[in-house]
């Protein structure tokens, strides 16, 4: 056993088959999210009668742990009976969780990610409370080990203010946003000063899931699955949305606030913090722009608001130095296939062998445990 | 300003698609896009095409070849001044930079290109200087 406290900051549920049909607002009965077995032998999720693109049911929970069994069995599709039983139900997933050495899950959605994309705004604020509901009910089986966070639509953002105040008193510790908003908004608008002020005041932290594009993003959507070009270049998006935060200076009106880069791992970091100074330095557009108080630099803001969510970024933790210790956050991604589960300790060491013993403390969990008061 | 996205998204496109498989003599260049984004991604790309079903149900290079491979043997990198990038070379790849001075635009390191490039490749061999001040291009370009 490590000598240190493992928390899991990327654990995610897997929405069972009546968590929407049981409670949904009844207006939405009709459209909610259904499973439903296709010709191909596999089940997928649809809302409103349309296959939700990007969710496959082996990536989501069905093969959790086959990369290292099998890793050539690896497929894409599958059906919920093999979808591991801790994915929906909380006493299996603290089973894994003891296997796997892990004291907290903080838990984000599985489908859920890819129903950012639902056009219907007022289905998709339907379908995000339900699932908030079914969360905080499924972390009350164990508050002190599953933290859950919640689902935020900000088309309206009023109202997505009102839905994480409401996620809050139901015991939920963060809330997620899209990761990049449509076409014609952007996170250095003004329009998002309430939810910048009410996630700092209400001290939930905003993580920036990959593959949560809203609808209407542009330039290549995450349902692309198949182009590897994606996958392999997702970092995109959560760059674009924290530079514009840094750069219109969110976290110096809001210096308590906490956002994260989550499943989108670390190495890309080095190389944005230099591009942020550089061009605020040393560009024209950076020079004539605004200039931040007390001398700090984007970087200065990254290193005291953002943390990075990742799972088995070796290459990462190598460029730690560069990056910041205190803003790593390691997440087991459990139950999907990607998962670190169950060797997330023996992962754990590996890449974490060259580090201090205090390193590894607050890259394993005591980072997380600070930014979510755990 | 991730001006680096779109580069990435075309080399991936084109290493994933075999383009260098069938090409292998063919170069291509990621220019002014600067260095540091490059570990990042080589290991994005040979961790998707091992780790991952998009990647392990497709197609698999000859040769045990790794995008990583294709990338080190076709692309070229040019870039100006990003000390960043030349300390992480190693995971780069020495034999990919090419060092420019972007000469007449408002970034150019002109008029101090030789004082810069001794400062940005102080800790480097002389043999990895000489390859990235020049023998690189000269290689690719046959100059």
């Amino acid at each position: 056993m490590p000598g240190y406290r493992i928390i899991s900051s990327d654990n995610h549920v897997f929405e069972p088959p009546d968590l929407w049909s049981s409670r949904i607002d009844s207006k939405f009965k009709d459209r909610a999210p259904v499973i439903r077995r296709d010709e191909d032998g596999n089940d997928y999720w649809y809302v409103d009668n349309k296959k939700v693109t990007g969710t496959p049911f082996g990536f989501g929970g069905a093969q959790v742990g086959r990369r290292f069994d099998a890793p050539q069995e690896m497929t894409s599709g599958d059906v919920f009976e093999n979808v591991r039983p801790g994915g929906y139900i909380p006493e299996e997933q603290i089973k894994d969780m003891d296997t796997d050495g892990v004291d907290v899950s903080i838990l984000y959605p599985t489908v859920g990610l890819q129903l950012f994309k639902q056009p219907d705004s007022q289905l998709l604020s339907g379908i995000f409370s339900a699932y908030n509901d079914w969360l905080a009910d499924f972390c009350n089986a164990n508050p002190k080990r599953l933290a859950g966070i919640a689902m935020i639509n900000l088309d309206d953002v009023a109202e997505g203010v009102k839905e994480l105040e409401r996620s809050h008193k139901k015991g939920l510790i963060g809330a997620m946003i899209t990761v990049y908003p449509p076409i014609g908004r952007r996170y250095d608008s003004p329009e998002y000063e309430s939810l910048w002020a009410a996630a700092q005041d209400l001290g939930m932290p905003l993580g920036l899931h990959a593959a949560t594009n809203r609808f209407g993003s542009g330039e290549g959507d995450n349902s692309e699955t198949g182009r590897m070009a994606i996958t392999i270049n997702f970092d995109h998006y959560v760059r674009m949305s924290l530079t514009d935060m840094i750069f219109s200076g969110v976290f110096e009106r809001y210096p308590k606030l906490q956002a994260g880069a989550v499943e989108h791992e670390v190495s890309w970091a080095a190389h944005f913090i230099d591009r942020m100074d550089y061009n605020y330095n040393q560009r024209a557009p950076g020079v004539q722009g605004v200039r931040f108080k007390n001398d700090m630099l984007p970087s200065d803001f990254f290193r005291s608001n953002i943390f990075i969510g990742f799972q088995e970024d070796a290459l990462g933790i190598q460029m730690r130095g560069i990056i910041g210790a205190e803003n790593l956050q390691w997440g087991s991604d459990y139950p999907h296939q990607e998962s670190t589960f169950p060797r997330s300790q023996e992962i754990l060491e590996e890449i974490l062998a060259d580090c201090t013993e205090e390193e590894k403390a607050m890259i394993a969990g005591g980072n997380a445990a600070r930014v979510y008061n755990l | 300003m991730p001006t680096d996205y779109g580069v990435r998204m075309s080399l991936a496109d084109m290493i994933i698609g075999g383009v260098f498989e069938r090409f292998p003599k063919l170069q291509v260049g990621a220019v002014e896009h600067e260095l540091s984004w490059i570990p990042h991604f080589l290991d994005r790309m040979d961790y998707n095409y091992n780790q991952r079903s998009v990647g392990v149900q497709g197609y698999r290079f000859k040769d045990d070849m790794l995008p990583s491979d294709f990338f080190r043997r076709n692309v070229f990198v040019g870039f100006q001044e990003d000390a960043l990038g030349i300390q992480l070379r190693d995971l780069i790849g020495v034999e990919t930079l090419q060092w420019g001075s972007d000469y007449p635009h408002q970034e150019s390191t002109f008029p101090r290109s030789q004082e810069i490039l001794e400062e940005i490749l102080a800790d480097c061999t002389e043999e990895e200087k000489a390859m990235i001040a020049g023998g690189n291009a000269a290689r690719v370009y046959k100059i």
